[in-house]
């Protein structure tokens, strides 16, 4: 073998080293649970050839060397100059292309990290119509993974917060890293641009929170005063940490001139007591009708003023006198039970209390509220998985973003429903929705091999089933979630 | 039919009766309110109950006048009269409990994640 056939063995290895340790590095640096496969390797080790041999053709002074280089370093790190050059610039095809070679940051989903880069793009460029019409018509795909909700979240402004708010929620190696990473910002920024800090505040220790996350959860905890409430020197701390800081100073300058409110008791019954039952009844009622936000409390004060006021013999009698002689002749205290219930139960039901479970089971006017949204709860549940159920049962496919949709419909109700009304509902809700969602993961995964949404249905029933108490659902879904591993 | 608007259209409020009225008093209050609003009089256009301030219409009027010719419904009503309260002292406390700590509304923006 020549002495040029050697120095060139040895420069293909060194190379070749070069690159797998560079790769190993950066898979360390990016804590990611799975590594991208042979494309991947094969891509690193052919630029890192290129770029041996563009600089040193740019030694030698030949001056192609130069776009050689700059290229390879573009296609060295695809995502890093989409989302520095062309994202911002509203380069939405480019980007696209771009990102499909990203095998590293969006591993084996780099399709779907295309598709943010495009929708991302798209959104940064005001939302031109061939390229809204581009991401959608992709996310109807049936090969779609977990990084297309991000980007159905970004072209879909009404229901941005529930695709993307779902992502957040991914467990396990199904979503590359990166796009649960942006989901998790975009939804801590959306929830700021709201002033829901409390929501804010929750993504303190998650694991993909960037510094610009920790630093708006730091934030929130000092708007909220949550224990242990940040000091000035830990804001301080947390802003010097993110980018573009100086964006920021205003609202850290706010959080730190912020003191947050002492709680104070809010009072249940009104403050001047009240001698007319019916009236001081009456009143609760307006107040609670009249509030955008009751408390549980404030609802429970209202229907003891009414069990007050229907015991009140005083008042009772006159309202049966009082009927005889305008000539009534049905029972307008039981007229009046109903309706002050079917209020008590609107107001719940609209403003989303949580009125939780009565151990006791009082058979008093909260008693039946009780009751009566329980029933109306599950009703509704059955309603809504039956009707998942029947069309899974018959076949009749959605793409895959309105089978995601219709999961996270009966999902919502069901969490709805047990934040309404407690544990209880829990075990009866489980009962309802098991079957449907189940039905919806075991056709995606075995038919039409959707496994990334699948895995995650059978996540969360096994998550319910245990917290339901329901061992035979729990030793089912294990099974299925272990499927997927 | 929500709570608030099915307390709102309270025959009572609309026509800005007590529960003593008689069958006449709720006639001539209605002819009244309806001849006010034909003429096209503020003052009738809206009316006061303890969820806040609504607009009263001929139909609306009509149909309290309906409701109230009815004993049985009548009595029914009456039970859900209640004098005015101004609605400022029940939403004083409420708008108290609404102010939290302000929205950051750039927060989208500075992230790039907001169109230009």
């Amino acid at each position: 073998m020549s002495a040029l056939g050697i120095e060139g063995l040895v420069a293909q290895l060194v190379a070749f080293t070069a690159a797998l340790a560079f790769a190993w590095l950066l898979g360390v640096a990016n804590r990611e649970e799975s590594r991208p496969g042979f494309f991947g390797l094969a891509q690193w080790l052919v630029l890192g050839l290129v770029g041996l041999l563009s600089g040193a053709m740019l030694l030698r002074g030949e001056l192609l060397g130069a776009p050689v280089l700059a290229m390879t370093g573009v296609l060295a790190w695809p995502w890093a100059f989409a989302r520095g050059w062309l994202i911002p610039r509203g380069h939405w095809r480019a980007a696209w292309w771009l990102v499909r070679s990203s095998s590293w940051t969006w591993h084996d989903d780099n399709k779907g990290g295309a598709l943010v880069a495009a929708a991302w793009a798209a959104l940064r460029a005001g939302g031109p119509s061939r390229a809204l019409a581009f991401v959608e018509a992709r996310c109807e795909r049936s090969d779609c993974g977990a990084a297309h909700l991000l980007a159905t979240g970004l072209v879909d402004d009404a229901a941005a917060r529930r695709w993307i708010g779902s992502l957040c929620e991914f467990e396990g190696v199904a979503a590359p890293r990166m796009a649960r990473r942006l989901a998790v910002q975009w939804c801590a920024a959306e929830a700021a641009t709201r002033g829901a800090w409390s929501e804010v505040a929750r993504f303190a220790g998650d694991p993909d929170a960037d510094a610009t996350v920790a630093m708006l959860a730091v934030v929130a905890r000092r708007m909220l005063g949550a224990a242990p409430c940040p000091d000035d020197a830990e804001l301080e701390r947390a802003w010097k940490h993110t980018p573009d800081r100086a964006d920021w100073r205003p609202l850290v300058e706010r959080a730190r001139a912020h003191r947050p409110a002492e709680p104070t008791a809010t009072p249940a019954v009104p403050r001047e007591a009240e001698p007319d039952v019916h009236r001081a009844a009456l009143l609760l009622h307006a107040r609670l009708l009249a509030h955008a936000r009751p408390t549980a409390a404030e609802v429970a004060a209202t229907a003891r003023a009414w069990d007050r006021a229907l015991a009140d013999a005083r008042f009772t009698d006159g309202v049966r006198r009082r009927a005889a002689a305008v000539g009534a002749r049905t029972d307008a205290l039981a007229i009046l039970r109903a309706r002050v219930e079917a209020d008590l139960v609107e107001v719940v039901r609209t403003t989303g209390v949580a009125l939780g479970e009565d151990p006791d089971r009082v058979h008093d006017t909260l008693g039946r509220v009780r009751s009566a949204l329980h029933q109306a709860l599950l009703d509704e549940l059955e309603l809504v998985a039956d009707g998942l159920l029947t069309r899974v049962r018959a076949r009749r496919a959605l793409p895959l973003h309105e089978e995601w949709r219709e999961y996270l419909a009966l999902r919502g109700a069901f969490t709805s429903a047990v934040e309404h009304t407690g544990p209880n509902l829990q075990r009866l809700g489980y009962a309802i929705v098991n079957p449907a969602i189940c039905a919806l993961g075991v056709w995606l995964w075995n038919d039409r091999k959707n496994r990334v949404h699948a895995n995650q249905m059978f996540r969360w029933l096994l998550r319910e089933a245990e917290i339901a108490g329901d061992a035979e659902a729990v030793a089912l879904h294990r099974r299925n979630v272990d499927c997927g591993r | 039919m929500s709570a608030v608007d099915r307390w709102g259209d309270n025959p009572f409020f609309v026509l800005d009766l007590p529960v003593t009225a008689t069958r006449a008093e709720v006639e001539r209050a209605g002819q009244k309110w309806l001849g006010m609003l034909e003429v096209g009089m503020s003052r009738a256009a809206i009316y006061t109950t303890p969820l806040g301030v609504r607009a009263r219409t001929p139909e609306l009027v009509r149909a309290a006048m309906a409701e109230l010719r009815d004993p049985e419904r009548r009595i029914g009503h009456e039970l859900w009269h209640l004098e005015h309260e101004p609605p400022s002292t029940l939403d004083a406390e409420d708008d108290a409990d609404a102010e939290g700590p302000e929205p950051e509304p750039a927060a989208l923006r500075i992230l790039g994640w907001s169109r230009p």
